[in-house]
């Protein structure tokens, strides 16, 4: 009996899992956040350069093989900063989203299994963090608390938890009148039970899309706080900053500085939504033939 | 009518709790998170002199119980009193009606450029789905929602300014040799118009294209995704099948029986665009040295003008929360099935 439901949870879990390797964009979009995790873990192995080391001489050079992306006034070399920014804004990303989807997921199931009073409450709270524009709020947060890596974290989280627990709320209300919830129920499983064993497992494969798009706006947010001033400071590289540091030389031809953390940005942000589209195309039972 | 008079007064209804959080949020994060608000409020020059704290202090009535506070503060706004700046020197209300119009000429722009194309392109894709056009505007949709505005609009300057000479150098809204209109409504094209400058007219449209396309590729991109999805669903509809059976030309099947159904989830849609849209001016504003209401946030943040930066949170906060209001009513117009 025990081996039979293990078998049965397996199979259930590795079906969307295939197709998810599968498909073409699921797996570039795997390869291409493995890359940058790879680059994210072994940033001192992988950098040619102390991202910090000032080198007046070789101040604004373009790309080059000794400079594989360039220097900035500095001379700092571009290609070992974005290795270092990558780290900073992925560890960024997963803690800020991670901690979001724990507290929006809680409390969007809690909310839409308890109903009335805690869904009240809980819902116009996050009425209320939805109704400001999500960068103007993440800026007013990290003002507030004084600008760094702390208060990024915070800004995030704080912005992102409404969407897990709107999603995760839909998910319950539309479960918790399903068959075999009645049927738990009129067996004598208690609420927590439900709740844990019957309520929160469908709503794991939508929130995990949530997750996926939450990655990629994230570091769009950690950089565009950066960017305004209100994040990361130099000169502790960061992609965003990074952009903001190169906008003078751009007009005068230093292009490098600015666009190549740029498209570093853009190649982890769609890979993360490619990924979200993905999983919601695998879990979506009507799309499989 | 009745039901929609009964819809409407409801709706206004359900403003108030939002509107209240969101002053509430506001002034919690000012007043209660850490240290002194007097600190927050005043800027450095206060935080070097103690006697001056003191007086600061009275004066913001920090002295009082905090519910106290809470309702000196809520007068105040309900007087469209916002606070004052200290490092500014003069009240915020005053300088954000100054800084208002450039935002909203900026963000008109960039809804008139990407609302048509972003709806288009959605329709166009969901036509042809899976084909070459089909995948074309997929993956330009990726790109748009998963770029940084900000990115974006340093490759349109690189481009468009610096190699091909097609726009203007990125700074403001008039070349600096031309003087700006006399004022009548604050939006220098309307006041170029109304006073017959045509000049500045056309100065001002050929500034305004690079920023305005920049904010609408992300208005685009995401009306294009969610046109192309929300037309599929229509056109594998029952209804569909049976037009089709009947025999109805293409032509009026796709504009009649799809199109008219698939544009409704646009409009909720659009009005979260436009939310964001607010997060972008800031980003924008500050690349094109635009000076509006992003650009004066920038400033503010740069110089720690804490109560600046918190009103300009209240304002765009109230603006969204009515935008979205009036994209429910919209819905209800449009949509005949909707109920009240």
């Amino acid at each position: 009996m025990k081996e039979m439901r293990r078998s049965r949870s397996a199979r259930s879990l590795s079906v969307p899992l295939v197709l998810f390797l599968k498909s073409k964009t699921g797996l570039a979009s795997l390869l291409i956040l493995l890359f940058y995790i790879v680059l994210a873990l072994f940033a001192p192995h992988i950098a040619p350069y102390n991202p910090l080391q000032q080198n007046l001489s070789h101040s604004l050079l373009p790309p080059s093989r000794s400079h594989l992306m360039g220097t900035d006034d500095l001379g700092r070399d571009v290609f070992s900063r974005i290795v270092y920014a990558i780290r900073l804004d992925l560890e960024i990303a997963f803690i800020s989203v991670s901690i979001a989807y724990l507290i929006g997921v809680l409390a969007g199931i809690v909310a839409g299994y308890y109903g009335k009073i805690a869904d009240n409450a809980i819902m116009r709270v996050m009425d209320v963090f939805l109704a400001f524009p999500s960068l103007i709020f993440a800026i007013a947060i990290s003002v507030i608390l004084g600008t760094g890596f702390l208060s990024i974290i915070v800004a995030i989280t704080v912005t992102s938890i409404p969407l897990f627990s709107r999603v995760a709320r839909s998910t319950v209300l539309s479960t918790k009148n399903e068959l075999y919830v009645t049927a738990a129920l009129s067996q004598g499983a208690s609420k927590i039970h439900i709740l844990f064993k019957h309520i929160l497992p469908p709503s794991i494969a939508p929130t995990l899309v949530l997750y996926a798009l939450g990655l990629g706006t994230a570091i769009n947010v950690a950089a565009a706080l950066s960017f305004l001033g209100v994040g990361i400071h130099p000169p502790i590289p960061e992609l965003g900053a990074m952009i903001s540091e190169g906008l003078t030389y751009v007009l005068s031809g230093q292009w490098w500085i600015s666009v190549m953390p740029g498209l570093f940005i853009v190649f982890i942000v769609i890979a993360t939504n490619m990924m979200g589209d993905t999983i919601r195309e695998v879990n979506d039972v009507s799309l499989r033939r | 009518m009745k039901g929609f008079r009964r819809f409407l007064v409801l709706r206004v209804v359900s403003l108030v709790p939002t509107i209240f959080g969101l002053i509430l949020l506001t002034f919690f994060l000012t007043h209660i998170i850490p240290g002194n608000p007097a600190l927050i409020l005043g800027g450095p020059e206060v935080v070097s002199n103690p006697a001056e704290l003191k007086v600061l202090e009275a004066e913001l009535g920090l002295n009082k119980p905090l519910y106290v506070q809470f309702f000196i503060y809520l007068v105040q706004l309900l007087h469209f009193n916002l606070g004052y700046s200290f490092i500014q020197g003069q009240y915020i209300t005053y300088e954000l009606g100054a800084r208002f119009p450039p935002t909203i000429e900026l963000a008109v722009a960039a809804m008139i450029i990407g609302v048509p194309i972003g709806i288009y392109a959605g329709i166009f894709a969901a036509l042809r789905a899976n084909q070459l056009g089909d995948h074309a505007v997929r993956i330009t949709s990726l790109l748009g929602i998963s770029m940084p505005v900000f990115f974006l609009d340093l490759l349109l300057i690189i481009a468009f300014f610096s190699d091909l000479h097609l726009a203007p150098s990125p700074f403001g809204q008039l070349s600096p040799q031309l003087g700006y209109p006399r004022s009548i409504t604050g939006f220098v094209i309307l006041d170029s118009l109304f006073t017959g400058n045509i000049t500045d007219f056309a100065n001002a449209i050929w500034h305004i294209i690079l920023p305005a396309v920049g904010l609408s590729f992300a208005i685009i991109a995401v009306l294009a995704r969610v046109m192309r999805a929300s037309m599929l669903d229509v056109v594998n509809k029952d209804y569909m099948r049976t037009a089709f059976a009947i025999g109805l030309p293409r032509n009026i099947l796709i504009r009649k029986y799809a199109l008219r159904n698939a544009l409704l989830p646009t409009i909720t849609v659009t009005a979260i665009q436009m939310g964001a849209l607010m997060g972008g001016v800031v980003l924008t504003e500050t690349i094109f040295s635009w000076p509006g209401l992003g650009l004066y946030t920038y400033n503010s943040i740069l110089s720690l003008d804490y109560p600046s930066i918190m009103a300009v949170a209240i304002l765009s906060g109230v603006v969204f929360v009515l935008i979205n209001f009036l994209a429910d009513i919209l819905y209800g117009v449009v949509d005949p099935r909707v109920k009240y």
